[in-house]
């Protein structure tokens, strides 16, 4: 697997700060963008984008690929996100090593597969079927598991290290995923850590959580905690990091306090 | 097979709030209702009450979040009282294109009440359809859409975006026009 371009810190794309972003353009140093909102988008959406890519390098994110579903991918949908990649120029794109639809119901959310071997040739199957459409290389991101199927025969780290080498794709890291993870299920990170597919890493994700419950929900809409700058940090250290992106997706604050939150995290890229 | 049986017993699990509920009295009884191989039977069975109610509430906040931000305008005049009629209204598992089908549920139940007297305040059917029309116009392909209107909703819109919460209004007609030319032109919009 060779490493894809080295963009720094950025935020994920919202269209709430579209104005103040392109006040503040040199503080940004690419921007990823939700595939599905640019799907079968309207002529003003598609503009959108375009001016994006126009200023921007730009990283599609998927959300509902469900690379993780037993019943295969869905053609159109691959075939729309292949058209969005191409249009913007992306250098990579990511998706969720989960799923999120299954006979018929769309869950509406990422969700946790089990941690088996059927599931992973599942996901292996489905990422073979996409690269035949899509050629731009594809990073797995892991997600917060609210529901942990029992039964499973190994740990979260080792799935998603065995999914990535099985695909031969990019880790995209959610520290604020495996810190909920962590806190939420265990085990403990200095137990995890290295068992986790450090080699393979290509950008990280960052954001905010909510307790509910004694329940760390991964909520996106606080400013990003103290644990997962920790482990932002340790995690650059450990991998040599050069992409993050801040996500964040309710209760948007001014716009110069996610800018501070982005410098943060290429300072900790940058001292890495 | 057994992965997809199994994904398909969660899916429906976990965004269906009856289901929930009968899974937390009785969690073997329900995954053998669901036609599971006799292993997932017993995966399902295990599965923790909590975090599986967690997760379906998580769902349902997404839903409505959502749909806030589909709907901003409906959503700042009836307050705390939309996600009370959105939740009454979106139960069972999300349609394709989600939020879009959601906001239009609400829209039609809003239009529907005021129609028959039942809602409040009274223009409120009113505003979700007009907000509802833009949605029809969020995708692809050239068009046109005419509404007509029971109340002056440009002042009602322009109350509500400098932080109003105007309350009932004298009903005064008018009309809102929506226009596409073409598949890549830009839209026309026009309220009376």
């Amino acid at each position: 697997m060779s490493r894809p371009a080295s963009l720094g810190s950025g935020l994920g794309y919202r269209p709430q700060f579209r104005a103040e972003l392109f006040l503040h353009r040199s503080e940004v140093d690419f921007l990823e963008i939700i595939a599905d909102h640019y799907f079968d988008a309207s002529p003003e959406k598609l503009a959108e984008l375009d001016m994006l890519a126009a200023h921007f390098s730009l990283v599609p994110h998927g959300l509902d690929l469900s690379l993780g579903s037993a019943e295969g991918v869905e053609e159109r949908y691959v075939e729309k996100f292949a058209a969005l990649i191409e249009r913007s120029g992306a250098p990579y794109w990511s998706e969720h090593v989960c799923f999120t639809k299954a006979g018929g119901v769309s869950i509406g959310h990422l969700t946790a597969l089990p941690y088996t071997q059927e599931a992973l040739d599942v996901v292996a199957r489905n990422v073979e079927t996409v690269r035949k459409t899509i050629k731009t290389p594809l990073i797995l991101e892991n997600v917060t598991a609210v529901v942990v199927v029992p039964g499973f025969e190994m740990s979260e780290a080792e799935f998603v290290a065995s999914a990535c080498a099985l695909t031969n794709c990019g880790w995209l890291c959610d520290v604020a995923n495996l810190y909920a993870n962590s806190v939420n299920h265990g085990p403990s990170l200095d137990e995890s850590f290295e068992h986790w597919p450090w080699e393979r890493l290509v950008q990280i994700h960052y954001a905010g959580g909510r307790w509910k419950n004694n329940f760390l929900i991964d909520s996106h809409d606080s400013a990003t905690d103290e644990p997962v700058w920790a482990l932002l940090e340790r995690v650059a250290k450990r991998a040599g990091a050069r992409n993050a992106i801040l996500e964040r997706d309710e209760n948007l604050p001014a716009f110069p306090e996610l800018l501070a939150e982005v410098a943060r995290a290429r300072g900790m890229l940058e001292g890495a | 097979m057994a992965l997809a049986q199994l994904q398909t017993a969660l899916a429906r699990l976990f965004t269906d709030a009856g289901l929930v509920e009968a899974f937390c009295l009785d969690p073997l009884a329900t995954a053998r209702r669901l036609g599971l191989a006799a292993k997932d039977v017993e995966v399902f069975a295990a599965l923790d009450a909590a975090t599986v109610q967690n997760f379906a509430s998580t769902l349902t906040r997404k839903r409505i979040l959502d749909v806030r931000k589909t709907l901003p305008l409906t959503y700042r005049a009836l307050g705390s009282d939309f996600d009370t009629l959105l939740v009454a209204e979106i139960a069972g598992p999300p349609r394709p294109g989600r939020h879009r089908a959601d906001a239009a549920l609400l829209a039609r139940l809003l239009a529907a009440r005021a129609a028959q007297g039942a809602a409040s305040p009274s223009w409120i059917g009113d505003l979700a359809r007009y907000e509802a029309t833009f949605l029809v116009f969020e995708r692809p392909g050239r068009g046109v859409a005419i509404r007509s209107f029971h109340f002056p909703l440009k002042i009602l819109i322009g109350a509500l975006l400098s932080g109003e919460r105007p309350g009932e209004v004298a009903p005064r007609p008018g009309f809102g026009l929506w226009l596409r030319l073409t598949k890549s032109s830009g839209l026309i919009h026009l309220l009376w």
